[in-house]
């Protein structure tokens, strides 16, 4: 009898423990209702957003101020509220949020076959070609972007196209290995003779990323790579037999062999970043996000005598910079949001899209605007970060654009399937061909009807 | 002879004890201890103590996240989910033990292989539910959600439960005149408090861990579960480990705390009334 | 809840007949809950595991293609021989391990109720989070194992979870030892005996072995069935462990099912990943049944 009433009193105590976190969850969740509310009463537009270009994301050190300089800009006419949610399922509540026919007003990307097979072909996007036409903007966005909307929206842009272009290369460390020679001017194996027994910062665990960059710029450095690699962009590649492949991964395996970090196997991404930024490789590959890792800010990071400053940056052999422009934008209009809430959605689009903007960015994440006549405060700006400015003069009208292979394979192949097989791959249990092989009955698979 | 037999008994029990408590316990403390690391100390010498004891980490996350609300949140969703459903298995289980009745093994079997419905089909009906509604970003929504959690499990654990417990009882019972429910509330409920509690831990912490549908249904910060939290250190393009260990510690612990608490409550009573049996 | 029928296969008693409105009172907040929550799914996933379905989009009959491109797919046998062996090492070691741990603690050994709650710990800590520790655990540049091994041989170098054969045995030891629910279950049975039992067995000379053996393991008999459905129908669905540590690598060493599965819905392929999806229900119902009939788990002890 005793113990039914310990047993009791403990359920009693969790229900007060319940009800007294009700009262406070109560209160915060009206609150919180009403300001997501799109109400406009006061004259003011407001609505929320989910992103996660929040919190500890990398994207949030400049999106989240960004949209706080918009709030201003606007104050008393529009407001935007961020809802900071993971990354992680992301895509998953977009897809939940437009079956229920609660999208939000602003929408940050989703997956490609999402956007290409759902939301165009079910008018779940709102049509922004005539808006995007009136307002000038297209003459900011890059071409390839603007084509690839169209062909894929039949004749109409349901993206706002992409107006930068963030060539991915590779950094290096001049402490531990300073070329004097034209990086981006070599051949491939002309740079991989330049780096003897330097270590390379490999990632070969999730999608195996850091890797998979160097086998695109192998690909790209062979006859016929470049447009291989292109082509993917439309319909994506199952057949890995090719030459140019088998000799890419080749190459690949070789680097992995007698250049990877002592880490490498099994590296997450974050286990190559720390690789780099310890001294205990000299080489990583990554985009121009990553340059804002090199600022004394982030010194925390750094171990082992690492100094950021000595970092330099590099586009790839054969003036190859990694980035898929044909692609859509990163935001798109719900179909189902209210002329009120386009209104607030176009001043969003149009406010970020802006030079001042623009050159924010670029020089917090790295890229160039083809289309925008820089700042002269912007080029001084630029020049001050060493990566930023090396990036900047790799980026020319010679520079070859090519989208990552990982952009242009089956995703499952992308997700998982790669970056599985590279271990075996490093330490020989695959041959380049094996691999190959290996890639092409899983695409195969991952495509079947 | 029978001696020696002891001895080895002895050090057999000990061994086993003292191996569960390693696995059990080295990892979390790995995680804890690394967490007052930096990141190079983690890369270079993962086995040795921190040098120094630094809370920078732990005082960036309290200010940026609202731990406490989070907390509050965990504990609801997980504590009044477990004690309702814990109520609605114990009778579901109690009947498929005790009786039989048109459509038991039906019943039975969809209820135990709802186990391996597989998560991604049940993402959109629960979806569409919970914004029918209206509970689209509110923790009642996740508590909802959180009801259905354990139902293999449970019924499983519990109808074991009441199948332990002599029908000789219920037959005493029903002549003295104890009507249905009273055989069912004041003879087999107390006595099946073991497989209660045993359910009952397993739901609350499966619910307590629970990050898809949490965050699948949530969106403000008022509303935010603590695995949510620790999701936001694993994202792409994040290589910061003192601060992942940090978050790993700061949801982890209280799951613990609570546990040890709620154990020393629920499983002292369960022993009693054991022996007692 | 439609008034009962009786049915001629079922005999109950005139007891149980009058009882039939409290049962199915108690009966339905479960059946409820069932009918919210996995009614639509289940019959969902049935049907359009014979579609071609993104998802989204109205799913289109396809046939059995889907079943057949799930046998012909090159990591399905090994996802099957994976979770063959993973039921085996669960029903035996792990179940093995927990049965032993609750019969340690049964002897009230010093620190037992320790070992107990310290026991769970590995359970309040998700999936998720194990797999990461487990990673740094397993890793061979900074994990603890191999930082162990170095000291006694400083070469030694081996990828746990990236190199053939351990990769399974890796991804094993994230889940083998931690059985704390099936010590709770038998420790729970174990306690539930009554102490005359115990007595009148040791005044007829029964050793300690004996008692264990022949009057309290059978005494546990449905516990340990619990316990094995329990750990079998987790091995069936077991996913974070792997895709957070090999992903089914090396080459499909560690594949299964479920990572199948969400591979089928990364790819959009939603009919595929039901009849993924259907197969492993299949595979649940019938170990569910064998495991009934072996422990006689209908039958009550008292």
């Amino acid at each position: 009898m005793k113990a039914k009433k310990i047993l009791a009193s403990v359920l009693a105590g969790l229900m007060l423990l319940a009800t007294a976190g009700c009262n406070n969850n109560g209160g915060g969740s009206t609150a919180s209702g009403s300001t997501a509310s799109g109400g406009s009463s006061k004259g003011v537009i407001e609505v929320s957003i989910p992103s996660y270009k929040t919190g500890e994301n990398v994207g949030a050190v400049f999106f989240e101020p960004q949209v706080e300089r918009f709030n201003e800009k606007y104050e008393g006419q529009y407001k935007i509220n961020l809802e900071t949610v993971p990354q992680d399922g992301f895509g998953d509540r977009l897809k939940q949020l437009a079956q229920q026919n609660k999208l939000p007003v602003l929408v940050q990307g989703g997956d490609l076959d999402w956007i290409l097979n759902v939301v165009i072909p079910n008018g779940l996007a709102w049509d922004m070609t005539d808006w995007l036409e009136e307002s000038g903007l297209l003459e900011r966005a890059v071409q390839d972007s603007v084509d690839y909307n169209k062909d894929k929206g039949d004749g109409k842009i349901y993206t706002i196209p992409k107006m930068t272009v963030r060539p991915t290369g590779f950094y290096y460390n001049t402490a531990m290995w300073n070329p004097e020679e034209d990086l981006s001017s070599l051949t491939m194996d002309e740079l991989v003779t330049l780096l003897g027994d330097q270590k390379i910062a490999f990632s070969t665990a999730e999608n195996g990323w850091v890797s998979a960059l160097f086998l695109t710029a192998f690909i790209a450095n062979q006859e016929g790579g470049v447009e291989l690699l292109q082509a993917g962009a439309d319909e994506k590649i199952t057949d890995f037999s090719d030459p140019i492949f088998v000799n890419a991964v080749a190459s690949l395996q070789q680097l992995l062999q007698n250049n990877a970090a002592s880490n490498s196997i099994g590296a997450a991404y974050a286990d190559a970043a720390n690789a780099f930024m310890s001294g205990q490789a000299a080489v990583i590959a990554n985009g121009p996000w990553m340059s804002s890792e090199f600022n004394e800010s982030n010194s925390a990071n750094w171990s082992n005598g690492f100094d950021g400053a000595n970092v330099k940056a590099s586009l790839f052999p054969g003036n190859v910079g990694i980035e898929n422009n044909r692609a859509f934008g990163e935001w798109w209009i719900s179909a189902s949001a209210s002329e009120e809430e386009i209104e607030l959605a176009k001043a969003f689009l149009e406010f970020i899209s802006n030079p001042e903007e623009l050159e924010a960015y670029l020089l917090a994440e790295g890229g160039d605007a083809p289309n925008i006549e820089y700042s002269e405060d912007f080029k001084e700006k630029q020049a001050e970060t060493q990566v930023l400015a090396d990036l900047a003069a790799d980026t020319t009208e010679e520079t070859v654009y090519v989208p990552c292979i990982l952009d242009v394979i089956p995703n499952s192949v992308a997700n998982t399937e790669f970056g599985k097989l590279l271990p075996s791959l490093a330490n020989g249990t695959y041959t380049p061909e094996e691999f190959c092989d290996w890639m092409t009955q899983k695409s195969v698979e991952a495509s079947a009807e | 002879m029978d001696k020696t037999k002891k001895i080895l008994t002895k050090i057999l029990l000990y061994f086993v004890e003292i191996f569960v408590i390693v696995v059990s316990i080295f990892p979390i403390l790995w995680v804890i201890a690394s967490s007052f690391k930096t990141n190079g100390e983690i890369l270079s010498s993962p086995l040795a103590l921190p040098s120094s004891l630094s809370f920078e980490p732990y005082i960036h996350l309290f200010q940026e996240y609202n731990f406490p609300v989070y907390f509050l949140n965990s504990l609801l969703a997980a504590g009044i989910s477990t004690f309702v459903s814990l109520l609605f298995y114990a009778m579901g289980g109690y009947v498929i033990a005790k009786f039989r009745f048109p459509g038991r093994g039906l019943l039975f079997a969809l209820f135990t292989v709802t186990l391996l419905v597989p998560g991604h089909s049940r993402t959109q009906p629960i979806f569409s539910l919970i914004t029918q509604l209206n509970l689209y970003d509110s923790i009642w929504g996740v508590t909802v959600v959180y009801l259905s959690a354990g139902m293999a499990m449970s019924i499983f654990v519990l109808k074991a439960g009441f199948m332990a417990i002599p029908a000789s009882l219920d037959e005493a019972a029903g002549l003295e005149g104890c009507g249905f429910f009273r055989t069912f509330w004041s003879i087999n409920l107390p006595l099946a408090k073991s497989a209660l509690s045993t359910a009952g831990i397993l739901m609350f912490l499966g619910n307590w861990n629970e990050y898809y549908f949490a965050s699948l249904l949530t969106v403000s910060d008022t509303q935010r579960t603590l695995p949510i939290a620790l999701a936001f250190f694993t994202s792409e393009f994040s290589y910061n480990y003192t601060s992942l260990f940090a978050a790993l510690t700061v949801v982890v612990l209280p799951g613990i705390i609570l546990y040890a608490f709620a154990q020393e409550q629920v499983q002292a009573s369960v022993v009693s009334s054991g022996v007692k049996g | 809840m439609k008034a009962p029928k009786s049915s001629p296969r079922v005999k109950a008693s005139k007891m149980e007949r009058a009882n039939y409105k409290w049962i199915y009172l108690f009966l339905l907040p479960t059946v409820l809950i069932f009918l919210m929550f996995y009614f639509v799914p289940i019959i969902q996933v049935f049907l359009t595991s014979f579609t071609k379905w993104d998802g989204f989009n109205a799913p289109e009959f396809n046939g059995l293609t889907n079943y057949i491109n799930m046998f012909t797919n090159s990591g399905f046998t090994y996802a099957l021989k994976n979770l063959f062996y993973w039921c085996l090492v669960g029903m035996f070691l792990h179940v093995g391990f927990g049965v032993l741990t609750a019969f340690v603690l049964y002897q009230k050994p010093r620190g037992w109720k320790f070992t107990r709650m310290v026991f769970m710990i590995p359970n309040v800590i998700s999936a998720a989070a194990w797999a990461m520790i487990y990673r740094f655990f397993f890793s061979d540049d900074m994990g603890i194992l191999n930082s162990f091994i170095r000291l006694i041989d400083p070469n030694f170098h081996v990828q746990w979870f990236y190199t053939s054969p351990w990769a399974f045995w890796a991804v094993t030891f994230t889940w083998l030892f931690y059985a704390v629910i099936v010590t709770l279950l038998v420790l729970g049975d174990l306690m539930n005996i009554p102490q005359e039992l115990n007595e009148a067995a040791k005044i007829d000379g029964a050793s300690g072995w004996q008692l264990v053996r022949h009057i309290q393991l059978p005494l546990c008999r449905s516990a340990i069935g619990t316990s094995v459905i329990c750990t079998l129908t987790s091995r069936i669905s077991m996913y974070e462990q792997i895709s957070l540590t090999t992903q089914g690598g090396p080459g499909d060493d560690t594949m299964s099912l479920s990572i199948l599965l969400v591979k089928g819905i990364t790819d959009y392929r939603y009919g595929y990943a039901n009849a993924i999806g259907v197969l492993m229900f299949v595979i649940g119902l019938i170990i569910l049944g064998i495991v009934n009939k072996a422990f006689r788990m209908d039958v009550s002890d008292y």
